[in-house]
């Protein structure tokens, strides 16, 4: 006769529901590291206010952890980075509500296995500039590929040898390769104004709202008419995306770490 | 090898498969790592020139210095860098008779691969992510309580049980905790009697951790407040080991590289 599993949970610790917390990777572009934004809500789920809240992010053995304050008093990091999480797989997530007081790293609340909500392969998160290895680039090494009806894509030719890995490993080309495609897609972009803001399928909405929500850049391209105002802007966005990316200081940082 | 080191490819990782599945009978196929059909380039010269190592805690500082112009995020699972470099050190992690012949175990422990049944026992990897993430707290995983004559080859007992956990191999608060009650301090090896499968053993320590990460959090405790929760079993790495006869503590002063790697 089979018989069903007892699972016992002897140790007064709260299961907290998957709909309490919600994180979403955002959108970055190859070779930067992955960041997430979370909400959580555990207003009604009787923990005591003073418990620790925190969010730890996860692949294999790789792991971060973000402090995230207390239930009464929430301060979640925004965006989290998860520069140290190994790069190649899904990231999971999960939260912990501790024990401040009483006994100090009790858990008294656990969420685990939190799937983000962009899943879409890779690192569990959609890129807005996916690389694509292609035979037809001729001489060339790279370019960018941007159609007004299909998300643009960062080409590398496949026939440059040792150039697989060193898109993502090495800062000097990422430095070099990553602003200069991110300024190609954003003047295509501009062309292609006005967009439909309900359509969530357009690659152009998906770059419109990094620029707005990531980069902070303020003004809406749309109601700029001026030539002079829409090259000023694609410039705001390209050294607001280098100096968010730190282009520089890791090239700087790698020139000192080869002693040159 | 002097030589700047390239990565293997897909061809090159078929080849050395194919020589791992032979038996390793002739001399590792260095050349794959010359050939342009088999190797690729880096992003940086890389150069692993060394040979000698006392233990793999030497070896995994030496390789966190050898390759940390590389974003450690993204070479963690690169399988053409850990296999080329398991195949520059092929000699030292599956070392020939005194009659030349080779034993070599499974293909992963060489060839890495992205199974998380076996990640964590690649013969090189593993040194450069314990070092990686644990600095001078790895010391325990990566010695042996005695000098083996080949150190690289040996992935000992107490890696395989931390290791091979990955909640517990993931969390520096553990790992820390697990260093400070089973690292002889006065060998910088680790206590007799950890590898084994009794009361208070690693693997002991792996099931029981296990157990109090479903009512602990050890990320906000401190080492000791980790260890005071550990039970009785656990009592008898609770202080110092007595000194070992004829062991100087200068065994256990580490170099300044050793120490800019440590883990907080």
């Amino acid at each position: 006769m089979a018989t069903a599993k007892k699972h016992i949970n002897s140790t007064g610790r709260k299961k907290i529901p998957q709909d309490a917390v919600e994180v979403n990777l955002l959108e970055t572009l190859p070779g930067s590291s992955p960041r997430a934004t979370a909400k959580i809500d555990l207003a009604k789920l009787g923990f005591p206010s003073t418990a620790g809240v925190a969010i730890e992010a996860y692949r294999s053995s790789s792991l971060m952890r973000f402090d995230c304050g207390t239930v009464g008093n929430l301060k979640i990091p925004s965006p989290l980075v998860l520069d140290e999480i190994d790069a190649g797989g899904n990231i999971q997530f999960r939260l912990k509500v501790t024990d401040r007081e009483a006994i100090v790293g009790r858990l008294i609340g656990l969420a685990s296995r939190i799937q983000p909500k962009s899943d879409t392969g890779g690192e569990g998160r959609r890129s807005l500039l996916p690389i694509r290895w292609t035979d037809t680039l001729g001489p060339e090494i790279w370019g960018v590929e941007v159609d007004d009806d299909q998300p643009p894509a960062l080409e590398l030719n496949l026939r440059a040898t040792g150039l697989d890995g060193r898109i993502l490993s090495d800062s000097l080309l990422r430095a070099v390769i990553m602003p200069a495609a991110f300024r190609i897609v954003l003047t295509k972009l501009l062309t292609y104004l006005p967009v439909d803001e309900e359509d969530v399928t357009d690659w152009k909405n998906d770059w419109l709202r990094f620029c707005r929500e990531e980069l902070a850049i303020q003004d809406d391209p749309v109601e700029l008419l001026e030539v002079e105002d829409r090259a000023k802007w694609v410039d705001n966005a390209v050294r607001t995306f280098a100096r968010r990316a730190e282009f520089l200081d890791n090239v700087r940082k790698s020139a000192e770490g080869s002693g040159e | 090898m002097t030589k700047a080191l390239r990565k293997l490819n897909e061809a090159g990782i078929k080849q050395f498969l194919e020589y791992l599945d032979g038996g390793a009978v002739d001399a590792p196929p260095l050349h794959l790592l010359d050939d342009p059909i088999t190797s690729e380039n880096l992003s940086v010269t890389i150069i692993p020139a060394r040979k000698d190592f006392k233990d793999r805690h030497e070896f995994g500082v030496y390789l966190n210095n050898l390759l940390k112009e590389l974003d450690p995020r993204v070479i963690s699972w690169d399988q053409g860098v850990w296999s080329a470099l398991a195949l520059v050190w092929f000699d030292l992690i599956c070392p020939p008779s005194q009659g030349g012949e080779r034993k070599p175990k499974e293909a992963y422990w060489y060839v890495f691969e992205k199974n998380y049944k076996t990640y964590y026992r690649h013969l090189i990897r593993s040194a450069w992510q314990c070092v990686r993430d644990h600095g001078d707290n790895a010391r325990f995983m990566l010695t042996g309580s005695k000098q083996d004559p080949n150190p690289l080859a040996v992935h000992g007992e107490i890696l395989e049980q931390i290791a091979g956990r990955q909640r517990i191999f993931g969390s520096r608060p553990i790992v820390k905790a697990a260093n400070t009650i089973y690292l002889d301090k006065s060998t910088g090896r680790p206590r007799s009697g950890v590898a084994g499968s009794g009361p208070g053993s690693a693997r002991r320590f792996g099931k029981v951790v296990r157990q109090l990460d479903l009512t602990f959090d050890p990320e906000i405790m401190s080492v000791e407040q980790f260890i005071d929760i550990l039970p009785k079993e656990f009592s008898k790495w609770k202080s110092p080991a007595k000194p070992a006869k004829g062991v100087g503590v200068s065994a256990a002063v580490h170099s300044p590289a050793e120490q800019s790697l440590s883990a907080s």
